[in-house]
């Protein structure tokens, strides 16, 4: 009878021991198992949304970069800013759709990089702000033409061959020049010129009716196209635009700029007057952040004219 | 009346007797389980270590994607892992040591309560720094020159 006691107590006392034992290393295999149930599916998550966001707003940009353009090659800063900013909205809310996360886009004007654009939107004389005749595109900054459009009134033009209207690039530093003469040629031809410091380029004549255009290869006519104008031949920029006798034409014109001029010759915004000076944008930068609750990402993302070095 | 087969055997030294295999007994499961358990417990160590290491690898690559070495970009990730590995609290530090890695840079998580030491190696072109977190809530944080790792408080 004291022996069955004794055993029995022996198995409990075994039994208690061996249960232990199992709790701790439940215990521990527990905490595997906790481990490798824990998928770390919201960081996977948070980053594979922030890379499809800023890829779609890369794309967006760029179609936005070149509407904005229009057909110009480069948008206007404060086209672009406020582009950008009403794009953003759009682009936040379907963001917002998809969870909590924040997606914003704006365009840094600091680290973007500009260049000036001077408009003479309305057909009249070529003076500057100032009203005069002769006068330097871009006084004291030498630049590279990379846009340039010129539209001419030929009935207008009064210029003659004693007196012609031109347009001249000169580089201080190597003495080289370029110029464009325009006068009339009576009885019923305008005649274009091109030369440089190393003689006669090109001579072309259209009528003394319609618009010539002016470009930085041709001057097109009303039913003619003279080739071979290129803009500057022989001078390697930066350079100094001049214009003569801005009096004896009438007519429009853009010319975009390499630089950034100062606006002393021209009026700062178009609802001031002709020729205004506006700064368009070569290549944008635009800061895009991501935020959700997670992940802060904040990057940069650069959109830039097609074919812009 | 005590038989022959009982003889030299008293009730005390037979109680002694018993309490004394009975000690043995316990006490060897006591010590062969108390062994088990601390190697099981180094070996889930072990292998927790390595499951947080390697998110925190996969996790640091996914920053190192996103921040592109540009200096213009930031990002913080906030990761969550386990507070503890087998109920001890452990650290993960980002080496760049040669010291400490066979080909810089590699992950190091150390626990606490054991002498468990994994090393991982990390995959980045974007340049790394020196740095410890506490096990738990790690953030990775690229701040445009360089990934550390930062700890974010408890999960």
């Amino acid at each position: 009878m004291s022996d069955r006691r004794d055993r029995a107590q022996l198995i409990l006392v075994g039994a208690v021991v061996i249960a232990i034992a199992l709790i701790g290393m439940a215990t521990v295999f527990n905490s595997i198992v906790l481990t490798a149930s824990l998928a770390p599916q919201g960081a996977k998550t948070s980053t594979s949304d922030a890379s499809m966001y800023r890829q779609a707003a890369q794309q967006d940009l760029q179609q936005l970069f070149d509407r904005v353009a229009n057909d110009s090659a480069y948008p206007t800063e404060p086209a672009l800013a406020s582009n950008a900013t009403r794009y953003s909205h759009r682009l936040a809310e379907v963001a917002a759709n998809d969870g909590p996360r924040y997606v914003n886009v704006s365009l840094n004007g600091t680290t973007s990089a500009t260049r000036s654009r001077i408009v003479q939107h309305n057909s009249k004389q070529i003076r500057n702000r100032a009203g005069d005749k002769n006068w330097t595109i871009n006084p004291s900054t030498p630049t590279n033409v990379t846009e340039l459009q010129i539209k001419l009134q030929l009935s207008q033009t009064s210029a003659t061959t004693s007196q012609p209207f031109y347009v001249e690039v000169e580089n201080s530093t190597t003495g080289d020049w370029w110029n464009l003469t325009v006068y009339s040629n009576p009885p019923d031809q305008t005649t274009f010129t091109t030369r440089n410091n190393a003689g006669p380029l090109t001579t072309c004549n259209l009528g003394d009716t319609g618009v010539a255009v002016i470009n930085l290869t041709s001057v097109s006519g009303p039913s003619t196209t003279c080739p071979g104008i290129d803009f500057a031949t022989g001078v390697d920029p930066p350079y100094a635009i001049s214009i003569t006798r801005g009096n004896k034409v009438e007519g429009s014109y853009q010319i975009t700029t390499d630089t950034t001029l100062s606006s002393s010759n021209y009026y700062s915004s178009p609802t001031q007057g002709d020729p205004y000076l506006v700064d368009v944008v070569k290549t944008a930068r635009f800061d895009f952040v991501y935020r959700d609750n997670r992940l802060a990402y904040r990057t940069q993302l650069r959109v830039e004219a097609e074919g812009s070095p | 009346m005590i038989g022959s087969r009982d003889r030299g055997v008293s009730i005390a030294v037979s109680h002694a007797l018993t309490i004394a295999i009975t000690t043995l007994v316990i006490s060897g499961l006591v010590i062969a389980a108390g062994g088990i358990v601390r190697d099981q417990r180094e070996q889930s160590s072990r292998q927790e270590l390595r499951t947080i290491g390697e998110r925190l690898v996969t996790e640091i690559a996914r920053v190192d994607t996103l921040a592109g070495s540009d200096a213009r970009t930031t990002v913080s990730l906030r990761t969550d892992h386990p507070l503890d590995v087998a109920g001890s609290p452990y650290h993960v530090h980002l080496s760049t040591s040669t010291a400490q890695c066979s080909a810089p840079p590699c992950l190091v998580l150390r626990a606490s309560g054991t002498d468990v030491v994994i090393t991982l190696d990390v995959v980045s072109d974007t340049p790394v720094a020196d740095s410890t977190a506490t096990g738990g809530r790690v953030v990775i944080v690229y701040d445009g020159s360089a990934i550390h790792l930062e700890t974010g408080g408890r999960a």
